[in-house]
Formats: structure tokens, sequence, C-alpha cells
């Protein structure tokens, strides 16, 4: 299992990851199971943040692990969005889209040793439904315009703390 | 003279100079004036006590004194304030004064039950306290999108293999391969609903598929089943006997508030409101 080798050797979500050794790049290990009743998985993103030369906050975003044999461009983002199958009239969706599952071993490309810097990740259902929608099904009421009917559900972890 | 002795307004008289005598006699022995403040030791040990709650030390002198003028001060205000009548109509005092009420009825400790009342709850409440059926397997996992078109072959493959004492890898997944007396709820919540439901029709110790779930295909093998059943007493006997004693309370409670309520005539003025 993932998480065995995860806690075996590495630092779980939450913790701190010191100096790393001079030339080396740290290796992040996600992994992300839907939920059993719930929607499949879109992607998984690791998001970093870090402070620059100004002392401003900064954060990038960089996508994983996506579902569907769809690419991850060199810049680290995946162009191509997941599709959608919501039925908001019906307030339903089909999970004939994205994975059951995901995992991915993965480096920041932009890795400085001597920097401070958190990574999380977050993992991203395929659209679904929002409440709006379920609403509106139930009570037979029209939304208002401009009232978003569905969303993307996600979740995110602890963020790892590299402290050299 | 006799005439006289008959006349109401004597008896009234004598009756209340008795009756003024006995108050006045009764409040002596009471020794407290209204316009007295006695602070009790026993109040004076719960000053101290709050007190060591919040700081995990004893009040100096000092602090002690500033304790009693502070509930002396309290004390004042709310005499003051009920002389004032100030507690009337108030919804918070209201409320208090109900709990407060309430309490004492919960206090009321209901009789102990015993073993043949916990059996006899227990028998007419088995569906409360269900003993889930449990599964013992090992399950072999398939993506579909990573197979395809192909996916019903590589499944018959793989049970093929297995047939054959083989060990194929199915596909890397964070499903666990082995469960061990899994609880069928836990089984809903880890593989769902539908994958639960397939379990309770297979046979055992037989590679059983393709089955599948909210994840994908799976091939499983069921070593070991443990029907649901009704609880024995003495598997839940701590929980039948809180339910108990918690139905007795509440039925002290709604017995209590029925005499109450049967002393009382409630008018209602629904006038000009949607009550019927």
């Amino acid at each position: 299992m993932p998480a065995t080798v995860g806690y075996a050797k590495g630092v779980p979500m939450g913790g701190d990851l010191s100096t790393a050794p001079s030339g080396r790049t740290p290796t992040f290990l996600v992994a992300a199971l839907k939920d059993s009743i719930g929607a499949n998985l879109d992607r998984i993103q690791i998001v970093k943040g870090w402070l620059d030369k100004d002392g401003k906050t900064q954060e990038r975003v960089y996508d994983v692990a996506v579902s569907g044999g769809r690419t991850i461009d060199a810049d680290g983002r995946c162009k191509t969005p997941v599709g959608n199958t919501v039925d908001v009239a019906n307030a339903t969706w089909t999970n004939t889209i994205g994975g059951p599952e995901l995992i991915a071993v993965w480096k920041d490309p932009q890795f400085d040793a001597s920097q401070r810097a958190f990574y999380y990740a977050r993992v991203i259902e395929i659209p679904t439904p929002r409440w709006t929608a379920y609403d509106a099904k139930r009570f037979g009421t029209k939304p208002l315009p401009g009232t978003a009917m569905t969303l993307q559900e996600r979740a995110y972890t602890a963020p790892i703390w590299y402290t050299p | 003279m006799r005439r006289w002795l008959r006349e109401p307004l004597l008896h009234f008289a004598i009756l209340g100079t008795l009756l003024f005598g006995l108050y006045g006699w009764l409040r002596a022995g009471a020794q407290i004036s209204p316009d007295e403040i006695v602070v009790a030791r026993g109040q004076l040990q719960s000053l101290q006590a709050q007190f060591q709650r919040t700081r995990q030390r004893a009040p100096t002198p000092d602090e002690l004194q500033g304790l009693v003028d502070g509930w002396v001060r309290e004390e004042i205000f709310y005499r003051e304030g009920v002389a004032m009548g100030l507690d009337r109509d108030d919804p918070v005092v209201r409320r208090r004064v109900a709990q407060k009420l309430e309490f004492l009825v919960d206090g009321v400790a209901p009789s102990q039950p015993t073993s043949a009342e916990l059996q006899a709850w227990l028998d007419d409440n088995a569906d409360k306290y269900p003993i889930e059926a449990r599964y013992t397997l090992r399950q072999i996992y398939f993506d579909a999108a990573r197979h395809g078109a192909s996916l019903g072959a590589d499944v018959a493959a793989a049970r093929r293999a297995l047939e054959a004492g083989h060990n194929p890898p199915g596909d890397p997944t964070l499903l666990p391969p082995v469960v061990e007396r899994m609880a069928v709820p836990e089984v809903k919540r880890v593989f769902g609903q539908e994958f639960a439901e397939a379990l309770s029709a297979l046979p055992v110790d037989r590679w059983q598929g393709p089955l599948r779930s909210t994840f994908g295909v799976h091939l499983v093998m069921l070593s070991a089943i443990e029907p649901a059943r009704r609880a024995a007493l003495d598997e839940v006997r701590a929980q039948v006997e809180r339910d108990v004693v918690q139905a007795r309370t509440a039925d002290i409670g709604a017995t209590h508030y029925k005499k109450l309520r049967a002393r009382y005539v409630v008018r209602i003025d629904a006038s000009g409101t949607a009550l019927q």
C-alpha cells in the first residue's frame, strides 16, 4: 500500500521536511481513492507556496495526476477539462468520466534547496450538481440568473513544510 | 354578651393576632431580618472551590475577600431586582427556573432494571441492536478504463489463472486486497452498496466474479461469512441498560408533567394567528 511506503520512508502530510541533501529534490507520493458513494476524480494537484525576494507570498498549482489518459503539459498543467455529465434539470451525474483513483509521484521542477516552501495536495472530483441544483429539482423552483448549478468538489491535505 | 362573642369581626381579630404572633416568633427563631445577608460557611467553601477549579490553586485572603464582596454585591442586586419584579416576564429567568425543575425531576433515579427486564426490552427492540454480518475475503481489482474493451477477457483470464493456483496481480489500487471480518456497513463504506449486496449471494471458498463496485470490477473469494443475527443480552447489556434507564427517566418526566398539567386550565387566544 502506498501509505505504508510513505510512512516508512517519508514525511507524512502535516510534517516538516528539513534540509535536502545537496543536489537532491524531494519526491512527493500522492494517492487518492474516490468516495464509495461519490463522484469519480478529475485530477490531483499539488499547490506550492513560498515567499519571493520582496517577501510577498507566491503560490503555484501543478497538476500531478489526471484521469482519462489526458496529458500534463511542460508547465505542469493539464489544459483539457475532464468534461461534464451533470444533468442539472434532474440533479444527477454519471461516473462515466474521470477515474476511481489516482496516484502520482512528483518532483518540484522549480525546487530551490535554500528556499522555505509548503506543499499541499488537493483532489478534484468531476463536476457534480451543486446544492442549488438539488434544491431547484426538489422544490421545482427556477434559480436566479447567474446561479452556479454545478461544482467540482475538492478535498485537500495538510501541507508538508520544507524548512531548510 | 353571647351575641358579642359570635361576632365574626372578633374571631378575625383574635385569629389575626395569633397568626402574626406565631409569624413573628418563627421569624425570630430564624434570626435573619430582611436586610441581613449571611455568607454561610457552605457558600464560602463553594466560592473557594470555584476559584480553585479555574486557577488550580487556593485563593489568597485578599482574593477570597474579593470573591465574598462580589457575591454580596450580586446577592444585593438579586434581592433588589426580585423585589422590583425584574424576574417576571423574563424569558431567560423563566427558562432557567423551568430547567431547574426539569433537572430535579430528571435527577429522580429510576429503578434499576433487572436482567429479565433488560431481556424483555431487548426482545421488543431487537432491531435496535443488530449484530451485522461480517465478511472475510480476498479481492483482486480491475480498473475498467485501463482495460477498455478487453476487460471481460482479462478478468476471465485472471479468474482461470486463480483457479489454476496462480496469483494474477490485477490493477494497483488503494482498496484493501484482504478484508478480515469486516461488518456490512463498513464494506458498504469502503466498496460501495452494490458490491456489499452482491457478496451476500456468493458461495464460500471459490473465486467469484466479475463483481461490479463503484470503483471497477473485482474477482472475490469469500473465506468466511458470519451471518447477521440478533444480539444476545450479554453482548449489548451496557447499551440496553442505558436505553432502559433513559426510557424510564423520560417516563418519569412525562408522568410528572401530566400530573402538573392536570392542575391547570389553559386558554389560548388564537385570534389573528395561524393556530387552528
